[in-house]
C-alpha cells in the first residue's frame, strides 16, 4: 500500500528530507518551536549554535561513530522473526535495538548528547526519565564520558522501574524522585527543567525524547536517525527489498522517529507509530489519535489536554509511554499523511509480549511490545507482507512489574 | 500626571508604580494563585491584598507550570482540584472589585485554548491591565500583543540575569507597563533570591528602558524587598505571601510588614 499524500504535503516532505525543516523558529509546519521561560532561551541557541558545530566538526564525528562501534556495540543486528511470520503469515523482521548497549535505543541520544555536553565544557548533565531507560542510558553515558548526572523521575515510575533506578545508581548518577504532579514522565521533565532553569550556563540538559523546546527534537532525532539508516540497508542487503510497513511504538517518539527517518523518502513505505491505548476512552496515552495542538515542555505539537487547556493525566502498561504529548516532527509527518498512528491497548500490549517471548525468545520491553501488536494487525490484514519492527529496548526491567500485575490479577 | 483611575493597560500599571515609587520608596504587587485557598476564600483575600498593594497578579492556574516552585504549583494544583476556569478566576476578579491595576498571570496553553483576542476582551472587562505569559518568549509574543492592544492591554516583559544585551534590547524595546525583571535564575519561590550582582543587573535593563522595573522571584521579607528598592521600582511577591495565608496569617498583616507607610521612605523616581 502506498501513502496518499497531496502535492502541498509531498513538498513539505521534500523540505523536511532537504534540511530546511526545522525551520529558523525551530518548527516543523505548524509544529515544534521553542516556549520556555526567558532563562532558557539563551541556553537553547547556544545548545544549537553547538550541536551544529559539532555535526560539523569531523572530529566529533568520528569520535561519535567510534563510540557506537566500540561502547554501544552497532550496528544492531536485523533478526527475522522466524515464529511471529508463521503466525501471522508475513515476513516479520526485527530492528534490535534492545541489543544496544544499556538495553534500548536511548543510548544513542544519551551518548551523543553526553559527547556534546563534554565537547561543550558543561560541568554537569541533568535528564529526566520515563520507563528508566533514558536515566540509565544517561547514566552510563555520563560515566564513560567522565560528567556527574542527576536523573529526575516520577515516583510512580521509579517504583514499577525499580531495577532502573539501582543500575542508575550503580552506574555513579544521583536518581530524585519526583513526587509532584502525576509522578510520571511529565512531572519528571517539568522539574529537570525547573533545575535546569536555575543554572542554564553550566548544565547540560540532556533531554531523553524528540520532544521538548528546539533544538532538542532535531538533536534527538539526529541522533537516533542511524537506527533507520543502518535498517533500510540491512534489508537491502538481507533481503533485496524495502518493508511494505515499518512500525515502531510511540510515546515522545525518538526510537520512531529515528527509525522512520531512514524510510521516509521511500514513497511506498507505509510508517505507523502505535501509541499507548492504556485502558480505553479518556485513559491512555495516545496523543496523536486523541490529542489537539497545544504547548507542553516548550513545543507546540498534539496534546492530551481538556477544554481549558490543562494537561490530562495519561495511563498506560507501559512507563515510558506515559506521556500526554508526541515530538512534532510526528505531529507533523501525521499533519502530511506521511505517517500513521494507532492506540494498542494495555491488553492487546501484555499479549504481543507474551508472544514475542515466546515464539522468538526475546522479552521486549513492555513500550516496544506495542510496536509488536500493532504490526501483527497490519500483518493481519495484508498477508504476506514484509513488516519491519523496531525492537526498541529488552524487557528486563518490566519483569517485576509484571509478577505484580499476575499477582494481582490471581487475587 | 497619568490618573490611575481613568487609564488603563500600560499607563495605569506604569502610574500606580511611579505613584508607589514616589510616595513609599518603591511599588509592591502580590500574587495570588486565583481560586486558592477556594473560590470563596481567595475573593476575600484578594480584596484585602489589594487594599494593601500598588498592583495585584492574579495567577491562573495551569496544570504544568514549568516557571514555578512548590508553593505556586501546589496553589496551582488545589486551585484547579477546585474547579477553576480562565472564566470563573475572571468572575471571581469582577466580584472582588480590587481599584488598583491587576496583571494576570498565566502559561501559554491555556491561552491558546481560550484564544488571545477573546481572553482579551474578556480580561478587560474585569480591569485586568496586563497579562503576563512566562513561557512565551519575546520573538513569539507578536500575536499576544496584538490580540490584547486592541483591548487595551499591554503584555509584561521578562528579563533574566542570563538575558545577554542583545536579548536584552530586543525585549525592553517591547516593554509596556513594567519590565518583570527575575533577580535569579530559578523559579518562583526559591531561597537566597538577592545577590550582589541585582544592581548591575537592574542597571544593565535600565539602559534599555524607561518603564520601571519591578523585581520578582524568591523575594521573601521587608529586608529583601528594602535592598531591591535601592534598585529598582518595585517587588512582586508571591509564594512567601501564599506561605503566609498557609500558615493562616493575615496576609493584610503580612503585606503591610513589607510595605513601608507613605512617606516613609523617599526613593528616586525614574522617569
Amino acid at each position: 500500500m502506498t501513502t496518499q499524500m497531496s502535492d502541498h504535503s509531498e513538498a513539505r516532505l521534500d523540505d523536511l528530507l532537504a534540511g530546511r525543516l526545522p525551520d529558523g523558529t525551530g518548527r516543523f509546519g505548524p509544529f515544534g518551536g521553542r516556549f520556555v521561560p526567558e532563562t532558557l532561551m539563551s541556553a537553547l541557541s547556544r545548545l544549537e549554535v553547538r550541536a551544529r558545530a559539532a555535526f560539523a566538526d569531523g572530529d566529533f564525528c568520528r569520535q561519535l561513530s567510534v563510540e557506537l562501534r566500540d561502547w554501544v556495540g552497532r550496528p544492531t543486528a536485523l533478526t527475522p522473526a522466524h515464529g511471529l511470520s508463521r503466525r501471522w503469515g508475513a515476513t516479520v523482521v526485527l530492528k534490535r535495538e534492545d541489543l544496544a548497549h544499556t538495553g534500548a535505543h536511548k543510548i544513542n541520544n544519551a551518548l551523543g548528547q553526553a559527547m556534546l555536553a563534554k565537547w561543550s565544557g558543561a560541568r554537569e548533565v541533568i535528564a529526566e526519565t520515563g520507563a528508566g531507560q533514558h536515566g540509565v542510558a544517561t547514566a552510563a553515558a555520563c560515566a564513560r564520558v567522565g560528567l556527574p548526572c542527576t536523573v529526575y523521575m516520577g515516583a510512580v515510575d521509579a517504583k514499577r522501574q525499580a531495577p532502573n533506578v539501582d543500575r542508575m545508581h550503580r552506574l555513579g548518577a544521583s536518581v530524585v524522585e519526583v513526587a509532584s504532579g502525576d509522578a510520571t514522565l511529565r512531572a519528571a521533565v517539568n522539574e529537570a527543567m525547573r533545575r535546569w532553569v536555575t543554572d542554564p550556563e553550566q548544565t547540560y540538559y540532556l533531554l531523553g525524547s524528540a520532544i521538548g523546546p528546539h533544538p532538542y527534537p532535531w538533536l534527538v532525532r539526529e541522533f537516533h536517525k542511524v537506527i533507520g539508516e543502518e535498517a533500510r540497508q540491512q534489508m537491502l542487503d538481507r533481503f533485496d527489498r524495502l518493508p511494505d510497513g515499518v512500525v515502531a511504538c510511540v510515546g515522545g517518539g525518538s526510537n520512531a522517529i529515528g527509525l522512520f527517518h531512514g524510510f521516509l523518502g521511500d514513497a511506498g513505505v507505509r510508517l505507523v507509530g502505535a501509541e499507548a491505548g492504556g485502558s480505553g476512552a479518556g485513559r491512555n496515552a495516545a496523543s496523536v489519535v486523541h490529542g489537539v495542538p497545544g504547548v507542553l515542555h516548550g513545543c507546540h505539537t498534539l496534546l492530551l489536554q481538556d477544554g481549558e487547556g490543562q494537561v490530562l493525566e495519561t495511563e498506560s502498561v507501559s512507563a515510558g509511554l506515559d506521556y500526554p504529548a508526541v515530538g512534532p516532527e510526528h505531529a507533523f509527518l501525521h499533519s502530511i499523511g506521511r505517517t500513521e498512528y494507532c492506540a494498542v491497548s494495555d491488553d492487546e500490549a501484555l499479549a504481543a509480549f507474551d508472544e514475542c517471548c515466546s515464539c522468538e525468545g526475546i522479552i521486549p520491553a513492555l513500550e516496544t511490545a506495542h510496536a509488536f501488536a500493532a504490526a501483527k494487525r497490519m500483518a493481519l490484514e495484508s498477508p504476506g507482507i514484509t513488516v519491519l519492527i523496531g525492537c526498541s529496548g529488552r524487557g528486563d526491567k518490566d519483569l517485576p512489574s509484571l509478577r505484580e500485575k499476575r499477582r494481582e490479577s490471581h487475587d | 500626571m497619568t490618573d490611575v483611575t481613568t487609564t488603563r493597560g500600560a499607563e495605569r500599571i506604569t502610574a500606580a508604580i511611579r505613584m508607589a515609587r514616589r510616595e513609599r520608596g518603591f511599588a509592591l504587587a502580590p500574587f495570588l494563585t486565583a481560586g486558592y485557598p477556594n473560590v470563596e476564600a481567595c475573593g476575600a483575600l484578594l480584596g484585602e491584598i489589594a487594599a494593601n498593594a500598588d498592583i495585584v497578579e492574579l495567577g491562573i492556574p495551569f496544570s504544568d507550570p514549568i516557571a514555578d516552585g512548590p508553593t505556586i504549583q501546589h496553589a496551582s494544583r488545589v486551585a484547579l482540584d477546585g474547579g477553576v476556569t480562565i472564566d470563573r478566576a475572571l468572575e471571581m476578579l469582577r466580584s472582588a472589585s480590587v481599584g488598583i491595576p491587576v496583571i494576570a498571570m498565566t502559561y501559554l496553553n491555556p491561552l491558546l485554548t481560550y484564544g488571545f483576542a477573546r481572553f482579551a476582551e474578556a480580561a478587560a472587562s474585569v480591569g485586568i491591565d496586563g497579562i503576563i505569559v512566562p513561557d512565551l518568549p519575546v520573538e513569539e509574543s507578536v500575536a499576544l500583543r496584538e490580540a490584547v492592544a486592541e483591548f487595551g492591554l499591554c503584555v509584561i516583559s521578562m528579563v533574566t540575569p542570563a538575558t545577554p544585551d542583545d536579548r536584552m534590547k530586543q525585549i525592553c524595546a517591547q516593554a509596556k507597563g513594567f519590565v518583570y525583571a527575575t533577580t535569579i535564575c530559578g523559579v518562583t519561590g526559591a531561597a537566597n533570591a538577592i545577590d550582589d550582582g541585582v544592581g548591575d543587573f537592574v542597571k544593565r535593563i535600565a539602559r534599555h528602558t524607561d518603564v520601571p522595573i519591578l523585581a520578582g522571584f524568591g523575594i521573601r521579607s521587608a529586608d529583601d524587598a528594602e535592598r531591591l528598592a535601592d534598585h529598582c521600582d518595585g517587588v512582586i511577591i508571591g509564594s512567601a505571601l501564599i506561605e503566609s495565608i498557609d500558615r493562616g496569617d493575615s496576609p493584610a498583616a503580612f503585606l503591610r510588614g513589607v510595605r513601608p507607610a507613605v512617606a516613609n521612605r523617599k526613593g528616586s523616581v525614574r522617569s
